[in-house]
């Protein structure tokens, strides 16, 4: 096992080597960069700004260095906050990652539930009426349904503040800052279930109504078990196995913020920062964000890998 | 001689849905078995042997087809006018089935010991320390040694045959009275599949149970039955006790059954196999329903529905031939 663990995580080097190279040379080779965003600099300001950036170096030279510095945990300096990457992303990515995290437990909690329930009552009333509201979920644009929600939920009723994540001009601390801003989260975090639900309620249905079909199930129903327990023992678990591989896969989604949900409640995630910094090129904050985003990805495989091996026994390492 | 029926099977009729119309996997379907007897169902697959056996399971996916008709009498209660958690409660406990395929039948994520104990705990209302102990004699008793390796395995790590065992200790933990057994050989090999039912054979003397065995081998009957019944799409075609069966059959398809089956130490240059097909069982006419294989067959086979006609003690025959010579 543990040898097997290190096999995997040498792996993952050339991986990343090779995505370090793509999300570089794609930035670099795209013409323009943040300097020359700027139309009121003079040529001799710019060729300073260049100087200073290191723009004027060749683009291998600057990859390396780049690279040495990622080694080091310094992903870059953001030009438009004139901050180090690191330091703006943990400034935005934790607001997105209490939403995300939010959305995905309340995704994963719903969907499973009615999956199953759809799956056992196939065809049924409850059936066919989940599956037309999980589609039109699905098929809502993000930006539409945010603004319905925002319309009826907090303009019409005043249920839930509109956008924000505290209360403008409150000074609130400990319980009641928390407070503040969950009841500010509750809107993005709904627009983001409604949207994932649908895929994923569908996933656990199909994976539920193949398990039930297995033999296996009928032998547990042969031995005069309980319904529940033929469902929610012998049938669920082995639905939601395969799940456990899509349920890392979700760790990058966690970082990697919403832009257009963010956008609309108005809300300080690293979604609306990444969209801020590809209208004025910050590309060293693209760019380190990217990479971060790369290096997540590879890990939830890992992660994925292992977390299925210790839940399938048939996978089971020794 | 005169055992009372443990199971007792009048007009059963169970239909499935298919895109052309209604199958009727099992169609007027009456038998009987009585304490301690070994019935054997017999016929080619798919003409509702395994159908026969899950309606009296209870256990026809309502989505895919219902029992429309007829009464299953499990010791005198009708088990198909049951209510569904009493049905439960027989069900694993007096009457217990084994399937055809011992790889899929057990779940993969669940022990050994998990699955066996958890039917005894469910019926008998032990602790799980007295299930554990119970299921440790079951696995012994079924002919597996290391009992408590096998306790805490996977069903992946052991063989189909072993598998077999397994799905039989399951079977029997709650020592039932009457044991379904749907061709629970044809899966494992030859010399697993003579094992297999030796095991069954002996656990049904010393536990006195009855048992169903459906199977399509004709080797397994003449080694197991004490009584046989032989199904065609769909029908019971002729049934008797399986030394007058095998001796003197009547039907022409059990005539082609008993042609069809290799004998030891009679090298034939060529098999007999019985010409033609299964018909489709949707929209059957009134007729015999071999009639169209039948080399036999008579004006009256393709219009009338032969009835079933006693043609010795118990051994009983539904073919126009013996019509005939009875009435004439
Ligand atoms: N779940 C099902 N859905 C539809 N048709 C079925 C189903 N199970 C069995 N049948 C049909 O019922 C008939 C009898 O099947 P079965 O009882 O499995 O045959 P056997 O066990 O004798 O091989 C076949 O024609 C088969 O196609
Ligand atoms: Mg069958």
């Amino acid at each position: 096992m543990r040898n097997y663990v290190l096999k995997r995580l040498l792996y993952l080097i050339p991986t990343l080597i090779g995505a370090s190279m793509l999300i570089f040379f794609l930035y670099s080779l795209v013409p323009g960069n943040f300097v020359d965003s700027d139309p009121n600099l003079t040529t001799e300001r710019k060729a300073e700004l260049y100087a200073l950036y290191g723009f004027d170096q060749p683009d291998i030279e600057r990859y390396f260095i780049w690279i040495g510095n990622l080694l080091q945990g310094d992903l870059g300096y953001s030009l438009q906050f004139q901050r180090p990457v690191t330091e703006v992303l943990g400034n935005y990515i934790w607001s997105s990652f209490f939403v995300a995290l939010a959305s995905l437990i309340l995704t994963w909690l719903i969907a499973v539930i009615i999956g199953v329930v759809s799956a056992t009552k196939q065809y049924s009333f409850f059936d066919s009426f989940i599956t037309i509201i999980v589609f039109a979920a699905m098929a809502t644009p993000s930006f539409f349904l945010g603004l319905i929600l925002i319309k009826f939920l907090a303009v019409d009723l005043g249920w839930f503040p509109a956008g924000g994540m505290i209360t403008t001009g409150s000074n609130l601390t400990g319980w009641d800052y928390v407070k503040d801003v969950a009841e500010h989260m509750i809107l993005p975090v709904l627009v983001l279930t409604m949207l994932g639900i649908g895929g994923l309620t569908r996933y656990f249905r199909t994976n539920m109504l193949e398990v039930i079909k297995q033999d296996f199930v009928r032998t547990a129903r042969a031995k005069g078990l309980k319904e529940r327990v033929v469902i929610y023992k012998h049938a669920l678990r082995n639905a939601l196995l395969p799940a456990i591989t899509l349920f890392a896969f979700e760790l990058p989604a966690l970082f990697s913020g919403a832009i257009i949900t963010e956008q609309i409640f108005n809300w300080p995630g690293i979604g609306a920062i990444y969209m801020q910094a590809f209208t004025v090129r910050d590309y060293p904050l693209l760019m380190g964000f990217t990479m971060f985003i790369a290096l997540l990805t590879v890990i939830s495989n890992l992660l994925a890998d292992l977390l299925y091996g210790v839940a399938d026994p048939r996978v089971r390492l020794k | 001689m005169a055992k009372e029926p443990i199971l007792q099977i009048n007009q059963l009729l169970t239909q499935f849905y298919s895109d052309g119309g209604k199958v009727n996997a099992v169609n007027n379907v009456s038998l009987e078995i009585r304490e301690g007897q070994t019935v054997c169902l017999v016929g080619e697959s798919g003409c509702g042997k395994s159908a026969t056996a899950m309606s009296v399971m209870g256990l026809i996916d309502p989505s895919s087809g219902q029992v429309s008709n007829g009464e299953v009498l499990f010791e005198g209660q009708d088990l198909l006018k049951m209510k569904k958690g009493d049905l439960r409660r027989l069900r694993g406990k007096d009457f217990a089935m084994i399937f055809q395929e011992p790889m899929s039948s057990l779940n993969p994520v669940l022990t050994i010991g998990e699955q066996i104990t958890e039917s005894i705990i469910e019926h008998e209302l032990l602790s799980k320390k007295e299930a554990k102990q119970r299921g440790l004699e079951l696995i012994n008793l079924v002919g597996i040694g290391r009992g408590e390796e096998i306790f805490s395995s996977y069903p992946h790590q052991l063989s189909g045959g072993m598998l077999q065992r397994i799905m039989i200790a399951i079977a029997i933990s709650c020592n039932p009275r009457l044991l379904i057994a749907d061709e629970p050989t044809t899966a494992l090999d030859v010399t697993i599949q003579a094992q297999i039912l030796d095991l069954l054979r002996n656990l049904k003397e010393e536990r006195n149970m009855s048992m169903l065995l459906i199977t399509h081998d004709l080797g397994v009957v003449a080694e197991v039955a004490d009584y046989v019944i032989v199904m065609y799409a769909g029908k019971i075609i002729e049934q008797g006790p399986v030394v007058e069966l095998f001796k003197n059959p009547k039907h022409p398809y059990t005539k082609g059954l008993l042609a069809a089956k290799p004998v030891i130490n009679q090298r034939r240059e060529k098999l007999y196999t019985i010409p033609g097909q299964v018909p489709n069982l949707i929209d059957l006419q009134p007729s015999c329903y071999f009639s169209e294989r039948c080399e036999h067959c008579m004006s009256i086979c393709t219009t009338k529905q032969p009835p079933m006609k006693q043609i010795r003690d118990s051994h009983d025959v539904a073919c126009w031939l013996y019509e005939e010579e009875v009435s004439v």
